[in-house]
């Protein structure tokens, strides 16, 4: 099912959804914050969509939004699909998605840990990669630390 | 009268039995475990954020870093994504010597699991026996390429070089004298009564909790679900070999390890099909600008690796460098998957089943 | 006679068999280097490698090394893979239980300065001897066996040359303390 048909299927459930292709190789559909929770359970129990993998979580850093990415995969139709929510910088919180898909535990950890989103809701929202008593956010884009060498520019 | 308490047991990440620097903290009721909680990130070297520092060429020997146990397949995970993204052909040959390649790391992991899991079963003799084997597939890769763990091999738009000629009698060769050692390993240690006492019916994993989880790779197909991405979502030239995808039903110990074992012999078939099928050809597409800017656009290529699913994903802005890099690694999942499976085992169980999930840390930290 | 040609020593022919004379140092010296425990501590790619050295082809064993899992029972840290400052504090605390005289090799790029990730890494440290004393550094990313087991007979000629009932300058329990 391609992003376009799995839209249309939604707008039965839930008006406020755009899509947007971005690159060649993966059609991303853009989800409000709030309507992440509803969309991503319905897409795993409909029987048309039947999205039961989620298969990889991450956040990706701009100058002036967070965005974080959900790829879903279906074993039944062998279809792929990903979603991404845009979250404001200076205060990125998104619900999480344990309670769908119990996997998602270790991703919004790793998420938190290193680009700072908050996962409302999630069991256990602690540092997983970097020390506990660790400060900032490495992954940004604007992060320095003692420790981080930058690699000089040869040429 | 007497009471219980429970107790905290550290499975530190200095310890023989987990697979690198894992940490499991054990709420212990006597011999029995109440709740698992593991603890990762000693082994993150950011390779992430060295990721955004790099060009796409100078990114590879990284990637052998990622997954030091089977370099080839993260290296052929990495490229083919730029490949993708860049929209970059390979040629015929280079496709095949990856093929190659990545299954022949395959068994050699395969092997080096399998000798970890008995030291952890506590028979010390197989581990010799299956590095015995596996040191004759390091010497086909340093013929190859000159390094035994970390090769560099795959470069974007093919290989580095080509197989010398005596790669071919000598891969046969060791291809012919493989398949009676697997027969060995079963004998020595798989058709063992202790060892299969130990794994039948221990650790069973469900195939709903597999899916919830994120298992992928033996571990989802020994709980029951037919599912190979060199079948199912084909890359390279695999839609060309013929090969069978094992799979087995109670999702158990014993289960996930017969399941490796004869995903053995399949790539050992693999290889040989692959090897028959060389022909005369360049490895690599010439004229590729070594500042490589793929157009702007995302890219999210998977690929089957002997531990489940390894997937790249990259970000491209046009720079020369990559936006954002990604890496969908399988281990990553399977350790989240430790707290559910290893609840009220023993712990003299918990070492093997943890085992057999055949979790690395370095693609769990990256 | 193996043992005449190791160390010095004066040999008296008598009626009922021979008395070797020789320094309590160099036979205490070549006891010890020939009996090398270590512990298995590998952190990463690095230990994949110590794992095939010990293993079949290139045997560890052969000269007397055997690994034990208790940093208590051990002799020898090879440091294989790299370190991150998560780790460290777990380093340092094996080290301090290790008991003297004990020696560490860093083994690969990584122990021995960073390594490839020494730029653009937040999470890695610099080398391990910012936290341990090294004895021998082994080059290599991922050093090859005959390497590991080079550096291994290099630091084995290293504790020959170690005086530790003499008293002098270079003890071993100096050379050894941070």
């Amino acid at each position: 099912m391609k992003a376009q048909q799995i839209i249309t299927r939604l707008n039965k459930e839930k008006p406020d959804i755009r899509a947007e292709i971005s690159g060649d190789s993966a059609e991303a559909i853009e989800l409000d914050r709030a309507a992440l929770l509803d969309t991503v359970a319905f897409l795993r129990d409909d029987e048309e969509t039947s999205f039961d993998f989620l298969n990889c979580l991450f956040a990706i850093d701009y100058a002036d939004r967070i965005e974080v990415l959900y790829i879903l995969h279906s074993y039944r139709f062998n279809e792929q699909l990903t979603l991404k929510v845009k979250l404001d910088r200076e205060k990125p919180e998104v619900e999480s998605l344990c309670s769908i898909h119990p996997g998602a535990g270790f991703h919004e950890r790793e998420a938190f840990d290193l680009f700072g989103v908050k996962f409302l809701s999630h069991p256990d929202l602690r540092r997983i990669l970097m020390p506990d008593e660790w400060e900032g956010y490495p992954m940004r884009k604007d992060y320095s630390h003692e420790n981080l060498i930058r690699r000089p520019e040869s040429d | 009268m007497h009471k219980t308490e429970e107790f905290y047991l550290n499975m530190g990440p200095q310890h023989p039995s987990t697979h690198g620097v894992l940490k499991l903290i054990l709420k212990m009721d006597g011999e029995q475990v109440v709740e698992v909680t593991p603890e990762i990130g000693f082994l993150h070297r950011s390779l992430e954020k060295i990721a955004e520092n790099r060009t796409y060429h100078q990114y590879i020997p990284y990637t052998d870093r990622l997954d030091y146990v089977t370099s080839m397949t993260s290296n052929f995970v990495y490229v083919t994504a730029v490949e993708k993204l860049a929209g970059i052909a390979v040629p015929r040959r280079a496709e095949l010597l990856r093929i190659i390649m990545a299954e022949l790391n395959r068994i050699a992991s395969h092997l080096l699991w399998l000798g970890a899991l008995s030291l952890e079963a506590g028979a010390t003799t197989p581990f010799l026996y299956t590095f015995r084997e596996r040191e004759l597939i390091l010497d086909l890769f340093e013929m190859t390429c000159g390094a035994r763990l970390t090769y560099n091999y795959m470069r974007i738009g093919g290989v580095s070089q080509d197989i010398p000629p005596e790669f071919r009698d000598r891969a046969k060769e060791f291809l012919k004298y493989f398949r009676p050692c697997i027969k060995e390993y079963e004998d020595l240690l798989i058709n063992n009564v202790i060892f299969q006492n130990r794994t039948r019916g221990v650790g069973v994993l469900p195939l709903k909790e597999a899916v919830a989880y994120g298992a992928t790779g033996p571990n989802l197909r020994a709980s029951g679900l037919r599912w190979d991405l060199r079948r199912d979502r084909p890359y390279s030239l695999y839609p060309e070999l013929e090969f069978d995808i094992p799979v087995r039903q109670s999702g158990d110990t014993m289960d996930r390890v017969l399941v490796r074992v004869e995903e053995m012999r399949q790539s050992a078939s693999i290889v040989e099909q692959a090897l028959d099928r060389l022909e005369k050809g360049e490895v690599r597409t010439p004229g590729i600008n070594m500042k490589l800017r793929p157009p702007e656009g995302d890219v999210f290529m998977r690929t089957e690796s002997p531990r489940g699913e390894i997937a790249c994903f990259i970000r491209s802005d046009g720079s020369p460098k990559p936006y954002r890099l990604k890496f969908r690694t399988p281990s990553f999942s399977h350790v989240g998957l430790l707290p559910w499976l290893l609840k009220g085992m023993l712990i003299a169980d918990l070492v093997v089943v943890a085992g057999s999930l055949d979790i690395v840390l370095p693609e769990t930290d990256r | 006679m193996a043992i005449r040609d190791k160390i010095p020593v004066y040999v008296e022919k008598l009626p009922f068999g021979s008395v070797l004379l020789t320094k309590t140092d160099e036979i205490l010296s070549l006891a010890r280097s020939c009996s090398l425990w270590y512990l298995l501590y590998g952190l990463a790619c690095c230990a994949i490698e110590l794992m095939a050295t010990g293993a079949a082809r290139y045997d560890f064993d052969r000269l007397g090394m055997m690994f034990r899992a208790t940093p208590r029972q051990v002799d020898l840290m090879i440091v294989a893979g790299t370190v991150t400052l998560k780790m460290a504090p777990r380093i340092r605390r094996l080290y301090e239980q290790m008991a003297e005289p004990r020696y560490v090799i860093a083994m690969g790029g990584c122990a021995a300065s960073g390594g490839p990730f020494y730029y653009d890494s937040y999470s890695v440290l610099k080398g391990v001897d910012k936290i341990v004393p090294v004895d021998v550094y082994i080059p290599g990313c991922a050093p090859r066996p005959e390497a590991l087991l080079q550096g291994c007979l290099t630091l084995m000629e290293k504790i020959k040359k170690e005086k530790m009932l003499s008293g002098q300058d270079e003890s071993a329990a100096d050379n050894n303390q941070t």
